[in-house]
C-alpha cells in the first residue's frame, strides 16, 4: 500500500545569477512498512527533498501525498498539525528540548495534540530502545547515542504515518551510529513504521530495505 | 630571571588587532550597538539628572552657609599686622591669599537691624566675600563706597538690580563709628553695588584704600605681642587663604602657621561651610542608599542588554576561539565593545541629563528655602558631568564583567550549538534529577508549565526582571501613598488660621536669625482699614524678654517643671547641662511675652482654668503656656503655672508687675513666632496691659478674616503692598498655602514620576529584552518543535504566558513589597511631618497591574512575530552548519 507519494517535485532557491536548482522534477513512491534510505553527496538535494518531504518546506511546483492528503493543499497551521500527527522527525542534531525530561520529550508531540499518551505503549517504545534508566534525565545529561535514540523514540510515539530521518547518524561516531540505525530499523518492524532516511553514508545506507540515489535534484 | 620571562611569554602586540575586531562587531551589529548606546544614553541620563540636581541644591546650600560664614575662603587668619600678612602672602604653598582691613561700623536707627561693616577688602576678597560689584567697581577715592543692595533698601531706596546702573554715582549719606568709638558722618559716593542676602550675618560696606589708612591705618605692633592694646582690632588685616587640597584644614592652618613663622596664638577662623562638615549620618545613609539604588538600575538594564549581545555573538565567539584567540582576549573583546558604545552613550546622557536636570531643578528649589540670592539656575559643574560619566562608565563596566567572562568560557563546540539554560543547568544534575522524579510523569504539557520551565532556565535573569519591574513599582506606590498621606487641611490650618496674616518678612523665615518682632507699620495698618471687606482683624504684639524668677515664683516652676520625673526623662541626656546651669543658678528662663487684643484672645486654646474676657481685658491678669512633652501631641503638658498663681512679669524696659494667672493656654502655631526655645514658655498680656508694660510697640503680626467676595481683591492689594510699598512685610494668606502645599506635593510627583517612569523604562526594557534573548537563543529549539508539530500559535501563547509570568510575580512580589514599604518606611518618613496622616494604598499597583499584564502579553507577541520570519528550514539549518 502506498503511504507517500511525491509528484514532479522541483524547489528553486534564489533568483538570477544565484539561483540554485535543489529539487529539478522528483517522483517518488514509499509502501507502508518499507525502510528506504536516499543517498546523496552534499549538496545533492537530499535535505531539500526530506523537507519538502516532511512539509517544513514548501515545493517551487509538485505534489507530496502522504496517507492519501497532498500537504500542500493545507494552510500553515493545518499543516504543522497534521505533521504532528502524520509525520515523525528524526534530526541529525537531535533537538531535543533541554528543559524537558527524557519522558516529557517523547510525549510532547502526543500532549501537544491534546492527547493522552498511551503509557504502555510509550514505556515499550522507551523499553526497546533502552532508555528505561534515563526516563527522568535531562538531554544534557545524555550521551550523543542516547539523544539519539530520544529522538527516535519521539518520532515513534505519536505512531505517525511516516518518520522521516536526517543524516540521524550524522552527529555519532561508528559504533554508536550502526547501534542507533539497529535500533531504527528493528523499531521500525516492531512498530511497522515507514521510515524514509537521508544520509551521505553508503554504509548506513545499506542497511534500508531500499535505497535510491539522488544527484543535482534528480533521483538517479 | 630568565624563567620567569619565559614563563609570562613575551608581551604580544595583539591590541590593534582585537581593537580592529571590536570595531568590526560594532559596526557590523548596528541595531545591536544602538540599543546598548541607548541604554548606555539613558542611564547615564539618569545619573546625570540627578547629580545636577542634586549637585546644584549642595552647591546652593554650600554658597548659603558660605554666605552666612561670609566668605568662600577655607581659613581666615585674623588682626595681623602687615609684616604677618606679608609672610603669608609670601608662602608658595597656597593656592589664593587675600586680604580685607575692617574699618568701622555703620551706625544708625536702619541699621539695627542690619549689622553693616565697613571693610577695605582686596579684589579677591570681596569676590570671596560675596561683595564684589555687580554693577560698578571696588572705591578707589577716599569718599567712594560700595554697598549691598540691602543697606540701599535699609535707607529707604528701592532696588532692583537692572536699576544698579543708574544708582552709581549718586551720593549716600552714612554714619560711621570707627576706631576708638569715633563717629564719622558724611557723604560718600556710590561706585558699585552687589545684591545683599539676609543669610549673611552682616552687611559690607567697602571703602577705599585711602579712606581705610585715614581712619583706621594698620598698627605696626603685633596684635599678638602680649602688652599692646589688645582691644583694637579695626585696621588689623584679616588675612583668607585657600588651600591646594580641600581638605584638612585645620591640620593644613597649624602648619601654615608654624612654616610661616607666625604667633601660635594666631586667631584662626575655618570655614565651616566645607562640604564634607555639614552632612550628618543620616544624609550620609539616604545619599548611600540613593547611589546604590540608582547604581543597580542602571546596572540592571546595562547588564541584561549586555547579556544579550554576548549570547546573540556566542556563536561567533566559540568560532574565533576555535582559531586560535585566547580567554583574556575574548574578554578584552567584549570590554572594549563596550569601550566604543560607551562615548556615544554619554553624549546622548549628558545633554539631555543636563536639561533634565535644569528642568527639574526650579521644581525642586521652590520648596526649599536656601536663601534669598539662591537662583534657581542650575550650576553646572565640572565635577557633576566628570562624576556622571565615571558613574556610567564604572555600571558598564562592572555590568559587561559578567558577560565578558561567559564569552570567554564558550568552548567553541558547546558554543555553536549553543541554547540557553543549558549550560547553567550542569552544575545542578542530582538535586534536579531528584526534583523531577516525583513529577516527571504525571505532569503533563500544558502551555503553563512550559513557561514556567522556560523562565527557570535563568533563574538569575529571571530574577532580574521581576526585580527591575518591582523596583518602579515600589517607588510609584511609595511617593503615591506619600502624597496621600500629606494632609492640605492641615497643612494650611497650622500656618494660616485666618484668611490673611501680614508680619515682617524675617519673621517666619527659618533661614533668618535675627527676626524683626515689630514688622507690621502703622501705615500699613491705616491702609488696612480703608479696605473693604475686613470682617475681624486682630494684632498680636511680642518681645522676647529674659524672666528672672522671684524666690516664690522658682519654687513654683521648679517644682512643677524641674523636678518633674516626666520632664528629667525627656530632657534626661542634657538635662543636667540645661537645668543646673540656665534655671538652677540663674533662677531664669526666656519667655515670649505677648501682647493680644480681643480676636487674638478668642483664637487662644484654653487648656486649664477659665478665661473670663471681660476680666482679663480689664487688667491684673496673665495667661500662660505649659510645657509641651512632645512638640505636636496635645498630650503630655506639664503646667509651668496654675490658675491663682501670682506671678512678676519684667519688661526689657525694666519695669516689673505681678500678676494672678487666669488661665492655661495654647496659642495656634499660625499666630506665634514660628520657632521653639528650650522650655518655650509663654505669657499673654492684654493689650494695653502690654503697652503698658513693655512700652508702645507696633504689632508682630497682624490677622484678619475677608469677606468671601472681597478676598480675591485682597490677595491681590497684599501682594502688591509687600513687593512695592513694604517689600520688607511678608503676607501669608489660605491661597498662598494651597499653592505652597501643591507646589510641594507637586515636586515630589515631579520627581517620583520621573524616577518611577525611568525605572518603569529599565524595567519594560529588561523584559523585552529577556524576551528576545529567550527567543533568540531558543529560535532552533522553537524550530524543531514547529516541525514536530507545536504550531506557531502555540509557541506564541507559550512565549506570552512567559510574559505574563513576569507580571504575575512581579504583581505579587511588587504588592508585598510596596505593602511593606508603605508601612515600614512610608509611616516612619512622615513620623517627623505634622501635616502627615498616613493611609494605606496599593491603589498604583492595582491601576499599574493591568497595564502590565497588557504590555507583558504584547510585547513577547511582537518579538515572536519579529523573530519568528525565518522559515523553520532556516532555522533547522542552524544546528547543522
Amino acid at each position: 500500500m502506498e503511504i507517500l507519494r511525491c509528484e514532479g517535485l522541483t524547489k528553486t532557491y534564489g533568483s538570477g545569477e544565484t539561483k540554485v536548482d535543489a529539487l529539478r522534477g522528483v517522483d517518488l513512491s514509499v509502501n507502508k512498512g518499507e525502510f528506504l534510505s536516499v543517498v546523496g553527496t552534499s549538496g545533492s538535494g537530499k535535505s531539500t527533498l526530506l523537507h519538502t518531504l516532511g512539509g517544513l518546506d514548501r515545493p517551487t511546483s509538485g505534489k507530496v501525498i502522504i496517507d492519501g492528503k497532498d500537504i500542500f493543499s493545507l494552510k500553515d497551521e493545518a499543516l504543522t498539525i497534521f505533521r504532528r500527527r502524520k509525520i515523525g522527525f528524526v534530526f541529525q542534531s537531535f533537538n531535543l528540548v533541554p528543559v524537558m525530561t527524557v519522558y516529557e520529550n517523547i510525549v510532547l508531540p502526543i500532549e501537544l495534540d491534546g492527547d493522552k499518551p498511551d503509557k504502555a505503549f510509550v514505556e515499550q517504545i522507551i523499553d526497546t530502545l533502552g532508555l528505561t534508566n534515563k526516563k527522568n534525565a535531562y538531554p544534557s545529561q545524555l550521551s550523543g547515542g542516547q539523544q539519539q535514540r530520544v529522538a527516535i523514540a519521539r518520532a515513534l510515539s505519536s505512531t505517525p504515518a511516516i518518520i522521516l530521518a536526517d543524516e540521524p547518524t550524522g552527529n555519532l561516531d561508528s559504533k554508536t551510529s550502526q547501534d542507533v540505525m539497529g535500533l531504527l530499523k528493528v523499531t521500525g518492524q516492531q512498530f511497522a513504521q515507514t521510515i524514509v532516511m537521508i544520509t551521505h553514508n553508503e554504509e548506513i545506507a545499506q542497511m534500508a530495505d531500499r535505497t535510491i540515489r539522488i544527484e543535482d535534484g534528480l533521483i538517479v | 630571571m630568565k624563567n620567569t620571562k619565559k614563563a609570562s611569554g613575551p608581551k604580544l602586540q595583539n591590541k590593534a588587532v582585537i581593537r580592529k575586531v571590536a570595531k568590526d562587531y560594532v559596526l557590523k551589529n548596528r541595531m545591536k550597538s544602538m540599543v546598548i548606546v541607548i541604554a548606555i544614553a539613558l542611564c547615564t541620563f539618569l545619573f546625570t539628572t540627578l547629580f545636577t540636581i542634586g549637585g546644584s541644591i549642595l552647591s546652593k546650600l554650600q554658597e548659603s552657609t558660605q554666605r552666612q560664614v561670609g566668605t568662600t575662603a577655607a581659613a581666615g587668619f585674623k588682626y595681623l599686622n602687615e609684616e604677618e600678612y606679608e609672610k603669608i602672602a609670601a608662602d608658595s604653598n597656597l593656592k589664593e591669599v587675600s586680604r580685607y582691613i575692617p574699618v568701622g561700623e555703620v551706625t544708625g536707627t536702619e541699621f539695627l537691624k542690619l549689622r553693616t561693616e565697613v571693610h577695605w577688602s582686596d579684589e579677591v576678597s570681596a569676590k570671596k566675600g560675596f561683595s564684589y560689584p555687580e554693577a560698578g567697581k571696588l572705591p578707589e577715592k577716599e569718599d567712594e563706597i560700595v554697598v549691598s543692595s540691602l543697606v540701599l533698601q535699609a535707607l529707604g531706596m528701592q532696588t532692583k538690580p537692572e536699576d544698579y546702573g543708574k544708582l552709581l554715582g549718586s551720593s549716600l549719606h552714612l554714619s560711621m563709628e570707627l576706631k576708638d568709638q569715633e563717629t564719622l558722618d558724611r557723604d560718600f559716593t556710590i561706585t558699585g553695588i552687589y545684591t545683599g542676602d539676609r543669610v549673611s550675618s552682616s552687611q559690607i560696606v567697602l571703602v577705599s584704600k585711602a579712606f581705610q589708612e585715614k581712619y583706621a591705618p594698620t598698627p605696626l605692633t603685633s596684635y599678638y605681642d602680649r602688652g599692646t592694646d589688645l582691644d583694637e582690632i579695626y585696621g588689623r588685616i584679616s588675612v583668607d587663604v585657600d588651600f591646594y587640597l580641600p581638605f584638612n584644614t585645620a591640620g593644613q592652618v597649624a602648619s601654615l602657621i608654624e612654616r610661616d613663622g607666625l604667633n601660635p596664638e594666631t586667631e584662626v577662623g575655618m570655614n565651616w561651610a566645607s562640604l564634607t562638615g555639614s552632612m550628618d549620618l543620616a544624609t550620609l545613609g539616604i545619599v548611600i542608599v540613593m547611589l546604590i539604588t540608582i547604581f543597580t538600575s542602571g546596572y540592571l538594564i546595562i547588564n541584561n542588554v549586555y547579556r544579550i549581545n554576548v549570547y546573540s555573538d556566542i556563536r561567533s565567539y566559540g568560532l574565533l576561539k576555535t582559531i586560535g584567540m585566547s580567554k583574556k582576549q575574548l574578554e578584552k573583546l567584549v570590554r572594549m565593545q563596550a569601550g566604543y558604545l560607551l562615548i556615544p552613550g554619554l553624549v546622548l546622557g549628558i545633554l539631555p541629563g543636563i536639561l533634565g536636570g535644569s528642568l527639574l531643578l526650579p521644581v525642586v528649589m521652590n520648596n526649599l528655602s536656601i536663601s534669598d540670592t539662591a537662583g534657581t539656575n542650575v550650576q553646572i559643574n565640572v565635577w557633576v558631568l566628570l562624576f556622571s560619566a565615571a558613574f556610567s562608565y564604572m555600571t558598564v563596566m562592572v555590568s559587561c564583567k559578567k558577560p565578558a567572562r561567559l564569552a570567554a568560557s564558550v568552548s567553541p563546540i558547546e558554543a555553536a550549538k549553543y541554547t540557553e539554560g543549558v549550560m547553567h543547568r550542569k552544575g545542578k544534575k542530582a538535586k534536579k534529577q531528584k526534583e523531577q522524579k516525583n513529577n516527571a510523569q504525571n505532569k503533563r504539557y500544558s502551555t503553563f508549565s512550559f513557561a514556567v520551565k522556560n523562565m527557570k532556565r535563568d533563574r538569575k535573569k529571571a530574577a532580574l526582571v521581576v526585580l527591575s519591574l518591582t523596583l518602579s513599582l515600589v517607588i510609584l506606590n511609595s511617593v503615591y501613598s506619600m502624597i496621600r498621606s500629606f494632609d492640605e487641611d492641615k497643612y494650611v490650618e497650622r500656618f494660616v488660621a485666618t484668611d490673611f496674616a501680614a508680619a515682617d518678612a524675617t519673621l517666619d523665615n527659618p533661614a533668618v536669625r535675627e527676626r524683626n518682632y515689630e514688622g507690621v507699620s502703622i501705615s500699613f495698618l491705616d491702609e488696612l482699614a480703608g479696605k473693604p471687606g475686613i470682617e475681624d482683624l486682630g494684632n498680636l504684639y511680642m518681645e522676647e524678654t529674659f524672666q528672672e524668677f522671684t524666690d516664690e515664683d522658682f519654687a513654683l516652676f521648679n517644682e512643677r517643671l524641674l523636678k518633674n520625673p516626666d520632664f528629667t526623662d525627656v530632657y534626661s541626656w542634657d538635662g543636667e547641662f540645661l537645668l543646673s546651669k540656665v534655671y538652677r543658678e540663674s533662677k531664669a528662663s526666656p519667655v515670649d511675652v505677648y501682647g493680644v487684643d480681643r480676636f487674638m484672645l478668642e483664637n487662644l486654646k484654653v487648656q486649664k482654668g477659665e478665661l473670663d474676657m471681660e476680666k482679663f481685658l480689664s487688667g491684673g491678669y496673665i495667661l500662660v503656656n505649659q510645657y509641651h512633652m512632645e512638640l505636636e501631641s496635645d498630650k503630655d503638658m506639664i503646667p509651668y503655672f496654675l490658675p491663682g498663681d501670682k506671678i512678676s512679669v519684667t519688661s526689657n524696659e525694666g519695669k516689673t508687675k505681678t500678676y494672678e494667672v487666669m488661665a492655661l493656654v495654647d496659642i495656634p502655631y499660625a499666630f506665634r513666632v514660628q520657632r521653639y526655645t528650650e522650655l518655650d514658655m509663654q505669657y499673654f498680656l492684654p493689650e494695653n496691659e502690654y503697652f503698658d508694660l513693655c512700652g508702645q510697640h507696633t504689632p508682630m503680626r497682624t490677622i484678619f478674616n475677608v469677606a468671601d467676595e472681597h478676598e480675591a481683591e485682597m490677595e491681590k492689594w497684599m501682594k502688591e503692598y509687600t513687593t512695592k510699598v513694604e517689600p520688607t512685610m511678608d503676607y501669608t494668606s489660605r491661597e498662598v498655602y494651597k499653592n505652597d502645599f501643591k507646589d510641594f506635593t507637586q515636586m515630589i510627583l515631579i520627581v517620583g514620576g520621573l524616577l518611577t517612569g525611568i525605572l518603569a523604562l529599565i524595567g519594560l526594557l529588561n523584559l523585552a529584552n529577556t524576551l528576545i534573548t529567550s527567543i533568540m537563543t531558543r529560535r532552533l529549539e522553537l524550530a524543531m518543535l514547529e516541525a514536530v508539530g507545536m504550531t506557531k500559535k502555540m509557541q506564541i501563547r507559550a512565549i506570552c504566558a512567559e510574559g505574563l509570568l513576569y507580571a504575575l510575580l512581579t504583581g505579587i512580589i511588587g504588592s508585598i513589597l510596596c505593602a511593606l514599604f508603605s508601612v515600614v518606611l512610608v509611616r516612619n518618613l512622615g513620623v517627623g511631618m505634622w501635616y502627615f496622616a498616613w493611609k494605606f494604598t496599593l491603589m498604583p499597583v492595582a491601576v499599574v497591574f493591568p497595564v502590565m499584564i497588557l504590555i507583558t502579553l504584547f510585547l513577547p507577541y511582537v518579538i515572536y512575530k519579529k523573530t519568528m520570519k525565518e522559515s523553520v528550514v532556516a532555522r533547522l539549518r542552524l544546528a547543522d552548519n
